[in-house]
């Protein structure tokens, strides 16, 4: 009975090794699709049962709130079609003088909302699922941002993707690197993750003159983060790496707690 | 055949509480998971080779959703699964020290030993990672008595259920 139990996990061992030496084959990207599309719709489910119950639970201090939520919303929008009207002179201003130098004119971005279904206890910074995929245009190397209650800001990029979910590489995943730039100085550097909440700014050039609370934004360079996206703000003194260049830790502009709904910026 | 599939729907139902409850129960990056602490009851109940099958199958759903790895959680479980059903019947798994001991020996080897050789094999180890790891640990093992309960509760139905228990 013993020796019976022992073939079954060595069976099922070296069936898991096959899988991780042919993780990036054809074959097993057809199983990994085939078990999403067979698990996928019961998560879909329960998170769906949940989100009902959520809004059946709302009571009067809850309405009280939205109420006065409302009201500071609605002034708010008249701010920002103010500004919105700004930004598009400004936008239309900018590719007219970009065309005269010869530049690219800078095209609207394009953003597919998404949900967050799964998140791994043990790979909390790394990554996490996302409920939609290749059907809504979602690929390989799109940018995703998250919106908390008073921000925006960079949260990864998509690495891979299934027909109705795509895996997002967090930026606090020690794999991830994203090309910035300081808000104020305009120093470009690089922000890479530590599989922990907070982010390092990495080749800073010496005397850079960074301030705690500078904003950091996505600088534009490579082909994966348009230019400007917030993503987080300097949280600490610089001191020097094992290179010519300092390093500083950052703050997210997104908690990693607070990823729930995301957006995939597609275009 | 009713008591392998009424336990592969056991394993998609911890997954999906565990994934719907973890951002509520986590705390910087630090947070239980449920279904390592199923593995133990299910396997120091029915032994190695059902230890396997369970650790394989709710490996096979952490791969699927979300590992970096495809495979290595299925391993990992797997190897876990059997380790703990080797110690079915040698142990007094009704006493509360004993859940505490081998629930802290598996969240060992998964936060620790796993850990270590999957960072080895990606982004190299990091200081970060173990604080995580340890809060983890403590976390999953303060959790072991009450799941511990609910899941051998689960087990009960399960195989009422299938017709397995006993009928006296």
């Amino acid at each position: 009975m013993r020796s019976n139990g022992f073939i079954t996990y060595l069976l099922l061992s070296a069936l898991s090794v096959l899988l991780i030496t042919l993780d990036l084959t054809d074959r097993v990207s057809a199983l990994k699709d085939f078990l999403h599309y067979v698990l996928f719709p019961s998560q879909q489910i329960a998170i769906k049962a949940v989100s009902e119950t959520k809004k059946l639970g709302g009571n009067l201090s809850d309405i009280v709130r939205v109420f006065e939520e409302n009201r500071e919303l609605k002034q708010r929008i008249e701010q920002l079609k103010y500004f919105e009207a700004q930004y598009k002179f400004l936008q239309k201003e900018n590719n007219d003088l970009r065309s005269v130098i010869g530049f690219a004119k800078n095209t609207e971005r394009k953003m597919v909302p998404a949900l967050v279904i799964s998140r791994d206890p043990s790979r909390w910074f790394s990554t996490i699922i996302i409920d939609r995929g290749l059907n809504d245009g979602i690929k390989p190397d799109m940018p995703v941002v998250a919106v908390s209650y008073k921000s925006i800001g960079l949260i990864g990029r998509t690495i891979e993707s299934g027909a109705d979910f795509s895996k997002v590489m967090l930026i606090t995943d020690p794999l991830s690197y994203v090309p910035v730039k300081i808000s104020r100085t305009g120093e470009t550097c690089i922000v890479s993750g530590r599989e922990r909440a907070e982010l390092v700014l990495d080749y800073l050039s010496p005397g850079s003159g960074l301030k705690i609370g500078d904003q950091v934004v996505t600088s534009g360079i490579g082909e994966v983060f348009p230019g400007g996206i917030p993503v987080g703000f300097i949280a600490g003194r610089t001191a020097q790496g094992k290179t010519y260049f300092f390093q500083a830790p950052m703050e997210p502009e997104i908690k990693s707690g607070n990823i729930h709904k995301v957006l995939v910026i597609t275009k | 055949m009713i008591f392998a599939f009424l336990s592969g729907l056991t394993i998609l139902l911890i997954f999906i509480v565990q994934t719907l409850f973890v951002t509520y129960l986590s705390f910087r990056g630090i947070a239980p998971s449920f279904l390592l602490l199923a593995l133990l009851v299910f396997s120091l109940r029915y032994g190695g080779k059902y230890g396997a099958l369970f650790g394989f199958a709710s490996g096979m759903i952490l791969d699927v959703f979300t590992s970096k790895l495809f495979g290595f959680e299925a391993f990992v479980f797997t190897t876990l699964g059997y380790s703990c059903g080797l110690l079915n019947h040698r142990l007094d798994e009704s006493m509360i020290k004993v859940q505490y001991l081998v629930s802290l020996l598996m969240c060992f080897m998964y936060y620790f030993v796993a850990e270590t050789i999957l960072n080895l094999m990606s982004s190299g180890v990091s200081y970060s990672t173990y604080f995580r790891a340890a809060g983890s640990l403590v976390y999953t093992v303060l959790l072991t008595y009450p799941l511990y309960k609910i899941f051998n509760r689960m087990a009960e139905r399960i195989e009422i259920w299938s017709g397995k228990a006993n009928p006296v």
